[in-house]
């Protein structure tokens, strides 16, 4: 009886709580039994979060780690293939930039019949300087033809199989060129040195030339057109006891990084054509 | 035989492109005379050979030139297999050294020989000089390569430590 009468008191106990928070909670004023128990939990609460905030994410995280590896994989893999196209579409901007070179140099001189053709090999030995190129008999070309760039005078097919021909350098120290300087037309044999140089030979002592001046063919022997260029005086010699003069001429092409070439197919007809006034542009 | 080939492919294509000093490292000796003192004169020799033979279609010098500087270059590196300074650390560059004289002396004298004008004194001084230096500092490496793939690939030869 006396256990019945303590669980009623405590039940009425419970609902005049209940209801004393109720008509609280209603009234719009502050409820002071909420603010007070918020002032307890919120510390608690704050510091339980900052517990548990780490665990979440690495739980977070641990049930996306199964796609991690995937996806870096396939992200190395994107970032290859991106790597890749953009050395592509480098190689192939230097590639257009090169062909617009030719383009302009073929509008220049329309008289020329130019073929283009890529470097695929170097002579291996280092006395000699030749170059393969990717054209042959079966394109036109045959023993003699010049090769040049937009830039200049590259040297002249030597030897012609039927898909490809090897270039005789105007470096190579076989190679003999007959000049002139452009500034003052004196005339000379250019010829080649080894390690990719030119030297400018037979140049009458009383001749005027300067460091600086533009070397062109001649056409002189009629081995080659007239008027390309095949460098700039870099250092005269001039001795008295000597009977000539020599330069040193720098090639107006960089005969060592050379990718595509010209070769000129009709030269043989130029001679009864006018000849093309337009100089080359380095 | 695919390592011969290869070398000769490289040394005409991306070897023959880079200079230094004005000339191009000898791979096709470099990997000759390093066969020699590796494998021996008569392996050596054939790769020589073979090498010679693959170089002498690409190259305008008269067929048959770097075929025999190879050989000779194979033959003359043989003698450091019974050399008493075989031992010495610095011995493969002192072959490769006179290696690299005996190869461009023959190819001159047969270019020079065949008609191709040559300048003998820019020759000496702006190519063979320059390419003696240039092979004997690429020995190191090529050498030390060769060593390690034949510890791999074949039986190790009998060597006196230094």
């Amino acid at each position: 009886m006396k256990a019945f009468r303590i669980r009623a008191v405590v039940a009425i106990l419970v609902l005049a709580v209940i209801l004393a928070w109720l008509v609280l909670d209603q009234t719009s004023g502050p409820n002071p039994v909420r603010d007070a128990f918020s002032r307890i939990a919120s510390p608690v609460q704050y510091a339980l979060k900052r517990l548990v905030s780490p665990l979440q994410e690495l739980f977070a995280g641990g049930t996306h780690w199964f796609g991690l590896a995937a996806e870096n994989e396939a992200l190395r893999q994107e970032n290859a293939e991106l790597r890749n196209q953009i050395i592509l579409l480098h190689e192939a901007q230097i590639e257009n930039e090169n062909y617009r070179r030719q383009l302009d140099f073929k509008s220049a001189v329309p008289n020329y019949r130019l073929l283009s053709a890529e470097v695929i090999g170097r002579d291996p030995s280092n006395l000699l300087e030749y170059l393969l190129i990717d054209r042959g008999r079966e394109d036109g070309i045959a023993i003699g033809m010049p090769v040049l760039t937009a830039s200049g005078l590259v040297g002249r097919i030597s030897e012609v199989s039927a898909s490809s021909s090897k270039v005789q350098l105007i470096t190579d120290s076989a190679s003999s060129i007959s000049v002139l300087v452009q500034r003052t037309r004196t005339t000379g044999m250019v010829q080649g040195v080894p390690g990719h140089s030119l030297v400018m030979r037979y140049i009458p002592q009383d001749a005027d030339i300067a460091v600086g001046d533009i070397v062109l063919t001649s056409g002189l022997g009629g081995d080659l057109p007239k008027r390309l260029v095949v460098g700039q005086i870099s250092s005269i010699r001039r001795e008295d006891v000597d009977v000539f003069q020599e330069a040193q001429v720098v090639p107006a092409v960089d005969l060592s990084s050379l990718e595509s070439v010209m070769v000129l197919l009709n030269f043989s007809d130029v001679s009864a054509e006018p000849e093309p006034t337009a100089t080359p542009q380095s | 035989m695919p390592i011969a080939l290869l070398t000769a492919l490289l040394q005409s294509t991306l070897v023959a492109s880079i200079r230094l000093f004005g000339v191009s490292p000898d791979l096709h000796i470099l990997v000759v005379v390093t066969w020699v003192l590796l494998r021996g004169r008569r392996e050596g020799m054939l790769v020589g050979l073979i090498i010679g033979g693959v170089l002498d279609a690409l190259s305008a010098a008269p067929f048959g030139t770097l075929t025999a500087s190879l050989a000779l270059v194979g033959f003359m590196a043989g003698f450091g297999e019974i050399n008493v300074f075989r031992s010495v650390r610095f011995f493969p560059l002192v072959v490769m050294a006179i290696a690299t004289l005996a190869y461009y002396g023959v190819t001159s004298v047969v270019i020079a020989a065949s008609g191709h004008g040559l300048v003998w004194g820019a020759a000496l001084w702006r190519t063979i000089l320059p390419a003696i230096v240039i092979n004997t500092l690429c020995m190191w490496p090529i050498y030390g390569l060769g060593s390690w793939l034949a510890r791999r690939t074949g039986p190790v030869r009998a060597e006196w430590e230094a």
